[in-house]
């Protein structure tokens, strides 16, 4: 247990698919992309199986909607007792979707 | 550390009265069961609930505590710490089974027969949770009737496996993946780590610049520290974007330790701090115009850190109290008027 990451390797794991994110072919910024890339970081952080994590996002104006999808075995981390990690994840959320100027809601599907 | 005893109409109002009194997330407590509601559908609640609660010390240490129950135990020092815990909910059946899992995944070297045995005979009464409570996935309370139901009947299942335990070697130590399953926390050092990355990743996500440092303040508790300009986002209105952060900085440490959590403070440019000198003030405002006017007085909703605050800046006051009213998110204090002679109450509790 002494290589526990002191800056890395987690958070660059995050950002795998995330690059593809936040820019899109042309190189535009894609709407929600900071409220994207903070939900990203946080579920990767949270998850013990990670690779399973699927975000959908759905835009409607300035509003996104996420949608979150994770290992039946990280539900319970990603939601918390009385939901309090999720809310957690919808304030964080909603508070980086504030810098792109986007109103955000992350729903935890339960599949 | 402390116990606190308190009531409540479920189980899981006394609970948050225990939070409330100990000012520590749930996550930091732990709790017996002393009685549980008795039963009924919604609404048909009879009785009081009563539960036992503590801040959860560093583990592991042999426990100090009312009586001995498990004697036996007693004698062990380390793991022993653990089983006793056990040993204390008088009442709560429901756990049983569930828990006797994860403690066999503990690392009891060497006292796990003995600690098994006492277990064993007070059995269906011992069942306990303390230590899966600190997970923020049991959802203990929740679950509460259900669980009774089934892990009464599950009891002997339960003993079972507890006795098959006791063969295993030495035990297992920690696991990395165990939302159920709590064992020791990681040193506070490695969770002050973790959080640190945590906490670094996501300023950088919100494209924040801010500097995160990490100090371990004692040995359960850590403090990640962000400074710099322009962190209001991260503070959110009266500080929930904090909460929020640490709250995920807890479920970040679970999962990259698999241990247990202490405490992870979150500090966002000095805020908390403020808030809390603020707060002081205010409540002793407050509670001087209660002595004044004779009238209690109710204050808006706050989490529990921050009614801690209000406690303690009370109780220092003759003339007052203090107590906690509604559930969370929406629990206040109330500071109201007793009859004691200002100078001579100490305060307690």
């Amino acid at each position: 247990m002494s290589d526990f990451p002191g800056g890395g390797t987690a958070p660059a794991e995050a950002h795998d698919d995330l690059d593809d994110q936040v820019d899109d072919m042309a190189g535009n910024r894609i709407s929600g992309a900071t409220a994207r890339a903070v939900l990203n970081h946080v579920v990767h952080s949270i998850t013990s199986e990670p690779e399973a994590v699927v975000i959908e996002a759905e835009e409607r104006g300035n509003q996104l909607r996420f949608r979150l999808h994770v290992a039946p075995g990280d539900m319970g981390r990603v939601i918390g007792r009385r939901g309090r990690v999720a809310q957690a994840i919808r304030a964080v959320v909603a508070a980086a979707g504030s810098r792109d100027g986007v109103s955000t809601y992350v729903d935890v599907v339960d599949e | 550390m402390e116990w606190v005893e308190t009531t409540g109409k479920t189980v899981d109002i006394a609970k948050e009265a225990a939070l409330d009194q100990l000012g520590v997330a749930e996550a930091d407590a732990e709790f017996v069961v002393v009685t549980e509601p008795r039963s009924g559908l919604f609404g048909l609640l009879r009785g009081e609930a009563r539960v036992r609660a503590r801040v959860v010390p560093k583990a592991p240490r042999p426990k100090r505590g009312r009586g001995a129950k498990n004697p036996r135990a007693e004698s062990k020092s380390k793991g022993a710490s653990k089983e006793k815990a056990d040993g204390y909910s008088d009442r709560t059946k429901s756990r049983s089974a569930k828990n006797r899992a994860p403690d066999g995944d503990e690392p009891q070297r060497g006292s796990g027969k003995a600690k098994r045995q006492s277990g064993e005979r007070s059995s269906p009464k011992a069942g306990s949770k303390n230590r899966a409570k600190s997970d923020e996935s049991t959802e203990e309370t929740s679950k509460e009737s259900s669980n009774g139901r089934r892990s009464r009947s599950a009891n002997s299942d339960g003993v079972d496996r507890a006795e098959g335990n006791t063969n295993r070697p030495g035990g297992s130590g920690r696991r990395r993946e165990g939302a159920d399953t709590m064992q020791e926390s990681a040193p506070i050092e490695v969770q002050a780590s973790e959080a640190k990355s945590f906490v670094e990743g996501l300023v950088r996500e919100m494209g924040l610049a801010g500097t995160v440092s990490s100090q371990v303040l004692d040995e359960s508790t850590a403090e990640i520290k962000v400074e710099g300009d322009g962190l209001g986002l991260l503070v959110g209105r009266g500080g929930t974007t904090i909460a929020a952060v640490q709250e995920l900085s807890r479920a970040a440490v679970q999962r990259a330790t698999g241990g247990r959590v202490d405490r992870i403070l979150i500090d966002v440019a000095g805020y908390r701090a403020k808030r809390a000198e603020a707060l002081q003030k205010f409540a002793q405002q407050v509670a001087q115009e209660v002595i004044t006017s004779g009238t209690e007085r109710r204050l808006e909703p706050m989490a529990s850190p921050d009614r801690k605050v209000v406690h303690d800046a009370v109780t220092e006051i003759a003339g007052v109290g203090t107590r906690s009213e509604g559930e969370d998110p929406r629990r206040y204090v109330v500071i109201f008027p007793t009859d004691e002679a200002p100078g001579d109450s100490l305060p307690h509790l």
